[in-house]
This record gives structure tokens, C-alpha cells and sequence, in this order.
């Protein structure tokens, strides 16, 4: 499965110096496209430090909010579910308490390994790839798939779908290419053809106009 | 009739040159609709069902195999080229099939997957054929207890999807099952963090969770580097495109593992091919000699659960045909199907409707011959939609992903939900949270709950139901065996890393 890490810096010398000359050490998933076979420059010890720095706090953040998520659901839990039914069975409530208490001992865990693992505390833990320009390009992605789900019911899909396939050629990719942008432009039609006209699997038609 | 004379028979009735030229047509049709996301094989039967049962009940059923086989195909080629899973049993095929079609051997896991299917599918009907009867005599000893203990034993087995850490494993796992509880409680019928949306009182649904998680968290952390180049190599040559001699021989055994895993899987009705799938992959990881290789692009990695999805087939046919117990949404519809042609499954049918069991069951031999011949050359076709630039590739992705979950329930809710786990599986991947465990404990938690509900309903609160029935103590044995060794081998694993770092 596809984990978004980077290893140290000197397991990549390590891999380096066991594959040999001439072959690349393994590189992290989001050091994209694979299709070329270079990876990108390995990070310095200065920015190791820095991320293995970030990669801690932000597991020993994320124990805390696993935990206190946790903690809040099982309020609820306990407030709004029968923990047993009338005759002393297992009611409701009797799975998500359990399952909560577990999330709230996992995100402690979690925290607690981060804070005073010895991996963790040297710094031979696998950082996060946490870049704030990468993120926001994923983000701008996901707003653009946001803004075409607000928009299908009012829109439909067609139109809903141009506007996402918009935002991708105009704002996220600025595409120059005149292929590129027809090919683009088709796919909402042609996905409405295929669904909603051959396999007469009802595509929304927009509440504006109908 | 025993059962080979009555398997003679079906073949002779199955084998006319329209059966055989529908069976093509239900093939390649279930594998273009199949391979849309949120169309799996009991969806694309449904949908093709009205065209299916215009024909003579032979002709029809046999129709419908090939659709079934199609679609399962179908659903394998979403997951390996896009890492969008079609239904839950291809989340495992997902793992190592993406990775591989990301090192440029897309055509060698479309091409594996083919071959395992056929292969599987084979033993999933041989055992159909030979063993149905003692294997419902097993099946109906499977009470609540026994399918407790048997979640039990699969949730435990999710975690060994975790990765590097055990830990988050855990806690996606939990997330999952939490996310599981979701909707109304079927035992008391209170609604479980709903919010008081209706739209949620049936829980959350499957493919919005799994399509957002899986394909638009893939498609946000593809896209996180602006790039001029695709994003996956595919081969120019055919012969590089098709699994070689040596990677047939490579995934042999977990062809075969799984397919018996997945037949004796697929008779407990309820516990389907998504079971089947990854507990046949983790045997495969276990006894491979490669065991690195999984979860990184591993041929066997795909051979094994799509040997176990295919295979189940056979097995969920034994419930149906036996009991009229349909083992899955699949089964729910082919039940469907047989009621719509008069046919009443159950012990009699065997006896009653031979002369339609049979082929039905020859039929089934015939699909998969049909799935080979049609699909393995389509494979070099398939891979070389990955030349597609990815800039064009991501919203087409996109697009089939709003598209897919809208078709299930015609939810634009469902689509928000897809929205929102979109961005969950983009923060597991951040977070290095492996995804598999949460969608793998979001599909086995509703069935574990119930069956351990009912087990504790019928014991009156006494766990101890669970050591006096020999399955479900002996499963229970199992799982405690497992623990331990997932532990111990854990630790052995950190000091094996750590002795290596030190040297």
C-alpha cells in the first residue's frame, strides 16, 4: 500500500552501498514519476533533522487528537446508547465503548511511543513527507472535486463536471495544450453518454433546469 | 444422477453454439461495466439481468455467468491500474497490484490475475461439483459463535496488512470498525451517530468509503508534484507485457492456495470473497519465499486473492444451491434470478431441477474458459491506458469516482461522503496510516458485531459459548496462536532491522 514516507538518510547510503553501483537506492512514493528512475537529491542532514523534528511532533499531536476524538465519542457513546439492552445483553452502545476506549489507549500509545520511543527520540524513525507546496496542491485538487460535488444537484453532472474539468485546465495544470484541453472537455459528456444513455444508469440532470 | 453424469448432461445442454455466443457477449459485457468503480459483479448482474432472463433459463443463466465473470475481471482491472477497488473483495488485489502497475508491470498483474482466476475458479467449480453436499452439512454447523470467533480470528489477520507499524495498523483498524457502527442497530433499531441524517441510517456506504479512501486519496498524493510525464512506464513489447513462464511458476502455489481457501471460504454464507481474498493473501505472504516482496509489487500478492475471489464463486454457489442461503450481494441477486425462472433453491433442487442445475454449473466451467480467452489478450490493451498522461488520466479518475458512487444508491450524500474520505485517505497516506486495515474492519465489522451480539444473546452473556462449540474454540485457539505470533514475530522483525543497522 502506498505509504507516504521517506526513510533516512543513511538507510538510503546503507541501500546504496548493498545494491551496489548503478542501481538506485529506494526512493520514497511521493518522489514522482517512478517512470524515469532518478530520484531526487537526498535530503540533507540539516533537513533530516528538521523532518525527523516535524515527523515527532505531528505523531505525538496525532495521538493526542486520536485520543481525544476518542474521548468524545465515547461521551456519546455512553450518553446517547444503551450500553446493555433490557435483559443485560449487549445494547447499542456496547461496540462503539469498547472500540472508543480502544482508540483512546492507541492515540496515548501512539503519543507515547513518539515521545519517548528511542527510535522516535534519535531520529532513525521514518519521517513524514509534510511539504506545505505539495499539500497545497493536493488541496487545490480536492476543493475542486469539493466545488463539482456542491454542484452536481443544482448543475447536473454534466455541467457540474465541466466546471471541475475547468478548474483543472485553467487554475490546477494550465494546460496550454489544444488535445489536451478537448480531450478534457469530452470526458463529461462522454462519461454521461456511456452511463446515463447506454446503461440507462440516471445521471442528476441539474434541479435548475428541471 | 451422480455428479459427474449430471455434469456430462449440463455440459451437453450448455455446449450449443447460442449459449456459447451469449457466454461471450455476458463476458465481455460484465467486463465493461464491471470495470466502472461501483459497479461490481452484483451490480452489473442487475443491471444486465432484464437482458438476461429474455432468454430460455439454460441460455440466460449461462449468460449470466459469463457476466459475473466478467465483472469480477472487471473489478481486478479498476483496482490494479487506478487502485480503485470495484467492491470490497479487490481491496486486497489493490496492495501489490497498484504497486506493480506503478514499477510498469500493470499487464503482468492483469495478465496473473486472468490466468488465477481461471485456475481458481476451476477448483471453485470442481468442488462445487463433488463436494457440495458434505460441504453443507459443514456450513449448517456454523452458528453464531462460530462466525464470532471466525472475525475474531479475520480482524486479526487485518492487521497483518499494517506495514511497519503495528500500532497504526491498530488504529485504523478501530477507525474502521467505528466507522462501521454507523447507521441504525439492527438489534434494537437506534440510530448510531447519525446525526439525524436519513441518508446515513443505512450506515455508510461501502464504495464511497473505499473509492474516496483508495482512488481520489491515490489521485491527491499523485498530484501533489506538477509533472510533464505520466506517471506509470508501460512496455512497448506485448511479450512484456503478459506474465512470463516464470512468474506463472512464481504464483503457481498461491493460485492454488487460494483457490481452495476460497472455496471453503465461500461456503460460510456471509463471509464472501472479501475474506476469502485476504486471508488467502496472508497465507500466500506467509508461506511465499519472497515475503519482502508483499505489499511492494509482489506477483503472488495478486495471484492469491483473485485465485480466492474467483474460487469463491464455487463456494458460495453450495449455501444458494443447497440451503437458498445467498452468501453474498451476488448470490442475493443469481437467487433472484433462479426465483424469476421458477426455480426454488434449496435441498430439492438437485433433485427437482437437475436439468437446469447442471448447466448451471457447467455453465460456470464455461465462464471461466470464456474469461481467459476473452480477457487475456484485452490485457495489453488495458496497460496501455496507463500511457495516458496523467494530467488527463486524474480527472477522468475523478469524474468515474463521482460517477461509480452516484450509481449505487443515486445519493449526490453518497458523493459528499466520497468527498470527505477522499481527503481521510489523503491524510492516511500523509500520516503513514495504512488504509487496508480501516476498509478491510469497516466491511467484517457489522458481521463480527452481529454474530457476537447473537452468540452473547444466546449464551446469556457468557463468553464462555465460545470454548464449548469444537469450531469456534478451535478458531479462538487459533486467533490466540496468532496473536502470539504477530507479537513475536514483531519483535523479531525489530531486532532482525536493528541488528542490521547496527552492522
Amino acid at each position: 500500500m502506498d505509504q507516504d514516507i521517506v526513510r533516512r538518510a543513511s538507510d538510503n547510503a546503507a541501500d546504496v552501498a548493498r545494491n551496489g553501483e548503478g542501481q538506485h537506492p529506494p526512493v520514497a512514493d511521493d518522489v514522482e514519476p517512478a517512470a524515469d528512475g532518478h530520484a531526487e537529491q537526498q535530503p540533507a542532514d540539516g533537513d533530516h533533522k528538521r523532518d525527523a523534528r516535524l515527523t515527532r511532533r505531528v505523531h505525538v499531536v496525532l495521538g493526542v487528537v486520536i485520543a481525544v476524538l476518542g474521548a468524545w465519542l465515547l461521551y456519546m457513546s455512553r450518553t446517547e446508547l444503551a450500553f446493555r439492552g433490557p435483559n443485560h445483553e449487549p445494547g447499542p452502545g456496547y461496540l462503539p465503548v469498547l472500540l472508543t476506549l480502544g482508540l483512546i489507549g492507541l492515540g496515548l500509545a501512539l503519543s507515547a511511543v513518539w515521545l519517548w520511543g528511542p527510535k522516535a527520540r534519535s531520529g532513525e524513525a521514518p519521517t513524514l513527507s509534510l511539504q506545505p507546496r505539495h499539500i497545497a496542491r493536493a488541496l487545490l485538487v480536492w476543493l475542486a472535486l469539493v466545488v463539482c460535488a456542491l454542484l452536481i444537484e443544482p448543475l447536473g453532472f454534466l455541467l457540474a463536471g465541466e466546471i471541475l474539468v475547468l478548474l483543472v485546465i485553467v487554475v490546477i495544470e494550465r494546460i496550454r495544450s489544444i488535445p489536451l484541453i478537448i480531450a478534457l472537455l469530452l470526458l463529461p459528456p462522454a462519461m454521461y453518454f456511456l452511463f446515463d444513455t447506454l446503461l440507462e444508469v440516471q445521471l442528476p440532470g441539474g434541479t435548475l433546469w428541471y | 444422477m451422480n455428479a459427474i453424469d449430471g455434469l456430462l448432461h449440463g455440459l451437453q445442454s450448455a455446449i450449443t453454439p447460442t449459449n456459447l455466443l451469449w457466454l461471450i457477449v455476458g463476458c465481455l459485457l460484465g467486463t465493461l461495466v464491471g470495470i466502472l468503480p461501483g459497479l461490481g459483479p452484483p451490480a452489473t448482474i442487475a443491471i444486465l439481468l432484464p437482458l438476461a432472463t429474455g432468454f430460455a433459463p439454460a441460455t440466460g443463466l449461462i449468460m449470466m455467468a459469463g457476466i459475473y465473470y466478467g465483472a469480477k475481471y472487471g473489478g481486478s482491472t479498476t483496482s490494479i491500474l487506478l487502485n480503485i477497488p470495484g467492491e470490497s473483495s479487490s481491496v486486497v488485489t489493490c496492495i501489490d497490484g497498484y504497486e506493480m502497475a506503478k514499477q510498469g508491470r500493470a499487464g503482468k498483474a492483469l495478465g496473473i490475475a486472468a490466468i488465477a482466476s481461471f485456475v481458481a475458479g476451476t477448483i471453485g467449480v470442481i468442488g462445487l461439483t463433488f463436494l457440495a453436499p458434505i460441504a453443507a452439512d459443514v456450513a449448517v454447523n456454523f452458528g453464531p459463535p462460530e462466525y464470532s470467533a471466525l472475525m475474531v480470528f479475520a480482524l486479526l489477520l487485518v492487521i497483518m496488512l499494517a506495514g511497519d507499524s503495528m500500532l497504526k495498523g491498530f488504529i485504523a483498524m478501530f477507525i474502521g470498525l467505528f466507522l462501521s457502527t454507523i447507521g441504525t442497530d439492527l438489534f434494537s433499531g437506534e440510530p448510531r451517530f447519525t446525526g439525524d441524517q436519513i441518508e446515513l441510517a443505512g450506515g455508510i456506504e461501502f464504495i464511497a468509503l473505499s473509492v474516496g479512501i483508495f482512488a481520489v486519496g491515490e489521485v491527491l498524493v499523485n498530484i501533489e508534484e506538477k509533472t510533464e510525464k505520466q506517471l506509470f512506464k508501460v512496455p512497448n513489447r506485448i511479450r512484456d507485457l503478459l506474465p512470463s513462464r516464470k512468474d506463472i511458476t512464481k504464483s503457481t502455489p498461491a493460485m492454488l492456495q487460494g483457490g481452495i481457501v476460497g472455496f471453503l471460504i465461500g461456503i460460510l454464507p456471509g463471509a464472501g470473497s472479501t475474506v476469502a481474498s485476504f486471508v488467502s493473501y496472508i497465507i500466500a505472504k506467509r508461506t511465499s519465499k519472497t515475503p519482502e516482496e508483499f505489499g511492494k509489487g509482489s506477483i503472488e500478492g495478486v495471484a492469491a486473492p483473485e485465485a480466492a475471489n474467483n474460487s469463491e464463486t464455487g463456494g458460495a454457489m453450495v449455501p444458494l444451491l443447497t440451503m437458498g442461503i445467498p452468501g453474498s450481494g451476488t448470490g442475493a441477486v443469481l437467487l433472484g434470478a433462479l426465483v424469476l425462472y421458477g426455480l426454488n433453491p434449496g435441498p430439492l433442487l438437485f433433485h427437482e431441477h437437475a436439468d437446469v442445475v447442471w448447466p448451471i454449473i457447467a455453465s460456470m466451467y464455461l465462464g471461466n474458459i470464456a474469461l481467459l480467452v476473452m480477457n487475456l489478450p484485452m490485457v495489453p490493451l488495458f496497460a496501455k491506458l496507463l500511457n495516458t498522461p496523467y494530467k488527463v488520466l486524474y480527472p477522468a479518475i475523478l469524474l468515474i469516482s463521482v460517477v461509480g458512487v452516484y450509481s449505487v444508491n443515486f445519493s449526490i450524500f453518497d458523493v459528499g461522503l466520497l468527498v470527505v474520505f477522499g481527503l481521510l485517505g489523503y491524510v492516511l497516506r500523509k500520516l503513514d496510516i495504512p488504509p487496508a486495515p480501516l476498509v478491510l474492519a469497516f466491511v467484517l465489522g457489522p458481521i463480527a458485531e452481529n454474530a457476537i451480539r447473537q452468540s452473547l444473546l444466546l449464551s446469556d452473556n457468557s463468553p464462555v459459548i465460545y470454548l464449548q462449540r469444537p469450531i469456534s474454540a478451535t478458531l479462538i485457539g487459533l486467533a490466540v496462536v496468532l496473536m502470539v505470533v504477530l507479537a513475536f514475530g514483531r519483535g523479531r522483525k525489530v531486532r532482525d532491522q536493528v541488528v542490521e543497522i547496527d552492522a
